[in-house]
């Protein structure tokens, strides 16, 4: 998600919205499908929050969930990633306060949302081996259609 | 003329703001925010087949303004949108 004018309408407006790009939070966010509100960051972040940073020296902005707050920084990772980050908790400039799935509003306080977050902070541990094993069910899978459905030459 | 697909009216607040979504995100990633004029227009745009005589027109019948008024927001909000890609003509 690179949008130039997110931190100026942040600090004037306090809110603003954009289309996330990506699919480290699929199911979730999808590609290019979801609109989601940002709200400035007041205070510290809770365990299950969405949070956007932006590292020092670059223009890309990043959406991953909060899994753990610490004393100076969070530890961050996508919903659909395995690699865990340590953000610092001045690069966090927002969090994510409900989004639109097509013309539905998902708002932050929905009981979707919210089991949604808990089940993924929940399974962060476990996340790696969920990923792989995925990865190889894909995997495994797509070979044995290969193998009792070979394509014709 | 008329609304491209994928530039979409959501409410963020208490404003309304036009974002883009799928193949039109990648043309225009930020947001316009509207006013209750322009989100009056946006919508009439959104049904097609516009003109700005047309959006003039509906505007003089929706809110009480002069017609000088109304062809000036009229001309200038169609040229941002345009201007911003998100009309088809």
């Amino acid at each position: 998600m690179i949008d130039h004018g997110l931190e100026q309408e942040l600090l004037t407006h306090g809110e603003y919205m954009s289309t996330t790009v990506g699919r480290s939070m699929w199911p979730l966010l999808r590609n290019r499908r979801e609109s989601v509100v940002i709200r400035a960051v007041k205070g510290e972040l809770s365990r299950g929050d969405v949070a956007l940073y932006r590292p020092p020296q670059s223009d890309k902005y990043v959406l991953h969930r909060v899994i753990r707050v610490m004393e100076d920084h969070y530890l961050i990772v996508g919903d659909n990633c395995s690699v865990v980050e340590r953000i610092p908790k001045e690069w966090v400039i927002g969090y994510m306060d409900g989004f639109y799935r097509g013309e539905k509003w998902i708002p932050p306080e929905s009981r979707f949302l919210r089991a949604y977050a808990r089940v993924s902070v929940a399974i962060s541990p476990v996340r790696r081996r969920l990923v792989r094993f995925r990865e190889w069910f894909w995997s495994t899978g797509s070979k044995i259609k290969r193998r009792l459905f070979p394509k014709k030459s | 003329m008329k609304t491209k697909s994928g530039f979409m009216r959501r409410k963020l607040g208490t404003q309304e703001v036009i974002v883009a979504v799928g193949e039109a995100s990648k043309q225009f990633s930020g947001i316009i925010r509207l006013n209750e004029t322009g989100a009056f227009l946006w919508d009439k745009l959104a049904e097609g087949d516009m003109t700005e005589q047309k959006l003039v027109e509906a505007l003089l019948g929706e809110y009480d303004v002069p017609q000088d008024i109304a062809e000036r927001d009229v001309a200038n909000f169609v040229k941002t949108v345009r201007d911003e890609g998100m009309l088809d003509d």
